[in-house]
This record gives structure tokens, sequence and C-alpha cells, in this order.
């Protein structure tokens, strides 16, 4: 199976704080992994690395066997934790914006998915709610055909019920070839979509294993993750 | 992308800034109507004159308005546009631009176009409304069509004159000045944004703070350079430049063309350090 994403070495610093400390990673197509750690573990540094947005201090990251540029953006389709919309554009001008940029990106998806959540594309994004905000960003995110989407904690900060919704829109959406990673420190509810996990700490990878392998052992990765990194 | 960054950018802009140029437009309609109405003889005639009074009153405020609200819509266009880069690119809207699948240069690029096409509106509409507040409309026209013709002309009288004293025909001169002022512009412009790149990376908790600091530090280098330049050059040729400063056009053309070339090497420097510090230095945190 091909590799969408792959690190050598990989080190990102932040004057004397290191974030990352050389990590090796190979993400095949077609997968769904969870980027599993506490907070301040280097999640969203990865996720920012591979999105463009950071450069990395040392080695390398590769999206789709080339580093981070104009080709890689035009098949990731990144979700940050932050609300990165133009509040005062109405929906419908942000859809038509996502539509000019990408290639992949599916307007008729995109007000599916609004209209099965009773949202009018014709409202203005401040008139939204914080939580409806947030859906409408990864209806954004979820209307493209990407081959890679990384989501950096899509479900922090939502009720259970908003959880459900998200997880299962990146399920229902995503193309089946794509690999979808997302950086969470909930375990317990990404864990039954997972495929894969990474189970990340201060800036090292502990473990990537295949969730199956886990189950084989009568695991859980939840239990497997409080026992790794119990305090 | 370069295309459709700017047609989005000068959408987006556009619905802020035709309300306020409709706004501007429309103090100056109701001022020059005020003044119209209380000078009218059949009006000071047969209207009490408590009524025109307060007409008058009502009047002088408006202009006081249209004087303070004419400054604020010069000055915030120019602060409109800056603010406008550092929200769309060093704010959380930079994790949706800056993940664009455009180059750097044409995030730039876009913004300094739309920077262009706004500030020629708005100076469009300060003359517009200028023109409105004045009224004296035939006088106006009058002058404005006369001023034309003389410069007429002067071009057709003293045509082989000036092209004598500037060395090239004067519509290469007029081009020259053009190109003088949008390299100025673009030069302020890029000014700014570098400041903007510069100061959120040095203070990430201020950043407007780090913004200005880095503006008084770049606005300097850029007249410690221009100065430079004037410097080496009177220096190494001196009986050329004391020569030239006795033959006004052509020293004129010359400080046209040297200011317009120091003025596109600040900007090429400036476009560097920005384009740096977006792919090598960002702060969106």
């Amino acid at each position: 199976m091909a590799e969408i994403l792959k690190c050598n070495h990989l080190k990102k610093q932040y004057g004397s704080f290191t974030a990352l400390k050389g990590i090796n990673l190979e993400l095949p197509e077609g997968r769904i992994v969870g980027l599993l750690g506490p907070n301040g573990s280097g999640k969203t540094t990865l996720i920012k690395l591979a999105s463009g947005l950071l450069l990395p201090t040392a080695g390398e990251i590769l999206i789709n066997g080339q580093a981070p540029g104009v080709e890689s953006k035009k098949i990731v389709a990144y979700l940050p934790e932050r609300n990165y919309l133009d509040l005062s554009k109405k929906i419908s001008k942000q859809i038509d914006f996502m539509g000019d940029f990408y290639k992949d990106f599916r307007k008729e998806r995109a007000y599916e998915m609004l209209e099965h959540l009773g949202i009018d594309p014709s409202r203005p994004l401040k008139e939204l709610s914080k939580g409806n905000r947030e859906k409408v960003q990864l209806i954004l995110v979820m209307s493209r055909d990407a081959k890679l989407y990384l989501l950096d904690e899509p479900i922090g900060g939502v009720d259970p019920a908003a959880r459900d919704y998200i997880l299962s829109t990146i399920i229902d959406n995503h193309p089946e070839n794509s690999t979808v990673l997302i950086s969470t420190h909930l375990i317990a509810d990404v864990e039954p979509v997972l495929d894969e996990f990474i189970f990340i700490r201060e800036g090292e990878i502990l473990q990537h294993s295949a969730v199956d392998e886990v189950k084989a052992k009568g695991q859980t990765v939840d239990g497997l993750f409080r026992e790794v990194f119990r305090c | 992308m370069l295309g459709k960054l700017t047609k989005h950018e000068f959408l987006t802009v556009g619905r802020l800034a035709i309300p306020a140029y409709l706004a501007i437009l429309a103090i100056s309609v109701v001022g020059r109507f005020l003044t119209w109405i209380t000078s009218r003889q059949y009006v000071i005639d047969h209207v009490a004159p408590t009524f025109v009074r307060i007409i008058k009153i009502l009047s002088s405020l408006i202009s006081t308005v249209y004087v303070l609200a004419f400054i604020a819509f010069i000055v915030m266009t120019v602060v409109f546009l800056v603010y406008r880069f550092y929200k769309n690119y060093f704010t959380d809207e930079g994790y949706l631009m800056l993940t664009l699948p455009v180059k750097p240069a044409s995030l730039i690029f876009s913004k300094l176009f739309n920077s262009w096409i706004w500030l020629l509106f708005s100076a469009i509409i300060a003359v517009a409304s200028l023109y409105i507040t004045l009224g004296h409309y035939d006088q106006l026209t009058d002058l404005i069509s006369r001023t034309f013709d003389s410069v007429k002309q002067v071009i057709d009288r003293e045509g082989d004159f000036i092209r004598d004293e500037l060395g090239v025909p004067i519509w290469v001169f007029v081009i020259e000045l053009v190109i003088f002022v949008i390299l100025l512009i673009s030069r302020y412009i890029f000014e700014w944004y570098a400041s903007i790149g510069a100061g959120t990376m040095i203070a990430k908790k201020h950043k407007i703070i780090g913004t200005l600091v880095a503006f008084l530090i770049l606005d300097n280098i850029s007249y410690a350079v221009t100065g430079g330049f004037v410097a080496i050059a009177t220096s190494v040729a001196p009986d050329y430049f004391t020569e030239l400063s006795q033959s006004g056009g052509k020293a004129l053309q010359l400080v046209v063309l040297g200011y317009s070339g120091v003025n596109l090497l600040l900007a090429g420097l400036l476009f560097w350090l920005l384009t740096y510090v977006m792919k090598h230095k960002l702060n969106l945190e």
C-alpha cells in the first residue's frame, strides 16, 4: 500500500523547546488513524508540519512523496483546532470560496450536509452558535475528496451528541482510499472508528499499531492509553 | 490562483467599502443641500428666521461631521487595507488562507493589487465628495476644462523645449511619474506588510505593538537606504551632479528615475523579508 504521509527523523524546535524529537512515521492510504497523546505532546505540531504551516527544523515530512507545498495542499484537507472562518461572510459565499480553490470540493455535498443540520446557507457565519460554526467548518473540510484529512481535535470541547455527529460525518464522507489522521485525547470516543493509532508523548512516538492487534489481545486502545500514559 | 485571490479579496473589501463610500457621498449631498437651501432668497424671505437659523446651525454641524468623516475616510481606507492583510494571514484566518494551494507570492500580490484598486477608488470618491460639497459646479467644470486646455497648450507650444529639458518626450515622463507613484505606494504597502510579518514574529503576544515597532525600524532603514544611495551617487560623481543640478528638467527626471529604482529595490527587499517570515517564522498561535 502506498504511503500518503512519511516522516524521516522529523524534528521541530520552537526556540529552546523541542516539540518533535526526530520522529519516523509512515501512514498508508485508506486508513483512519488516531494521533493520541496528552496536551503538549506534539500532535498539533505534526499536523501543522503536514499541512505546510510550519517547516521542519531537521529531517523531512513527505505528503504523497513530496514536501508540503502547493501540490500537497491540493490533496490535503485540514481542520485546525481554531475557528478560521471570516465571520462576516455568508455560509454560501464561504462554499463558493472553497469551490474556487479546491478542484476536489463538492458543493452539492456541502449543501446536503447543511440541509441535514437545518442550517440556512444564506445566513452569515457570525449569526451561528459556536457549535454550528464548528460543524460548518467540518462540513467544508469533509466536502472535499481529499487524499489526506488532517483533523486536529475535531471532537474537543463539544457535547457527546455533537461528537457522534462529527465522527459519523467523517466516516460517511471521506473517500475509501483516503487517509484520515485524527488528533485527540478523547480516546474512547474515536476508538470505534480507528484502523490504526499512534501514541505520542513529549515529541516522541511511543507506539504505532493497528487497532485490531490490540483487540486481539483482549485490550482496548483506551485501556492501553491509560496504562501507557499513567501519571 | 492570483486572479481568484484578488477577486475574493475585492468582493470582501467591497462589501465593507461601498457602504462607507455611499455614506460619505450622502453626507456631502445633505450638507450641500442645507447650504443651498439657506442661501435661497425665497427661503430667507418666506420662512421664519428661527427656522432658517436652525437649518444654518444644522448645516454647519453637517460641515463639521463631513470634515471629520472625510479625514476618517482617508485614514480608515489605509488602515483597513493593512488590517485585512494582518487578519487574513496572521490571525486564525491564516489557518485557512495559508493552507490554500497557492504560492505565498500570490497571497501577497492579491492584497497589493487590491490596495492599489481601493486606494484609487477612495481617491475618486474623495474628489467626487469634494465636488458635491463645494458646489459651484459650472465654475468647477470650467476650471477643470480650462486646466486641461492650458496643459495641452503648454505641451503644444513648449513640447520641444520640455523634451530638451527632460531629455525625453513629455508622455514618457508622465509614464515615469505614474510608475514612480505606483512604486512609492507599493513600497509603503510592503513596508506595512513586512512590519506585520516581522512584528508578529518578534512579539508573539503583543502583535499590534510589535507591528508598530517593526514599522518604525523598517521605515527608518528605508530612509537610510535612500539617503545612502544619494550620498554614494553624489560622492562618486560630484561634478556630474553639480552640472545636473543646474539643469532643472534633467535633474528632476533623474530624481524620479533614481527614486523609482530605490523604491523598487526596497519593495523587493521587503517582499523577500515578508515571504521569509510567512514561510519560515509563521506564528499563528
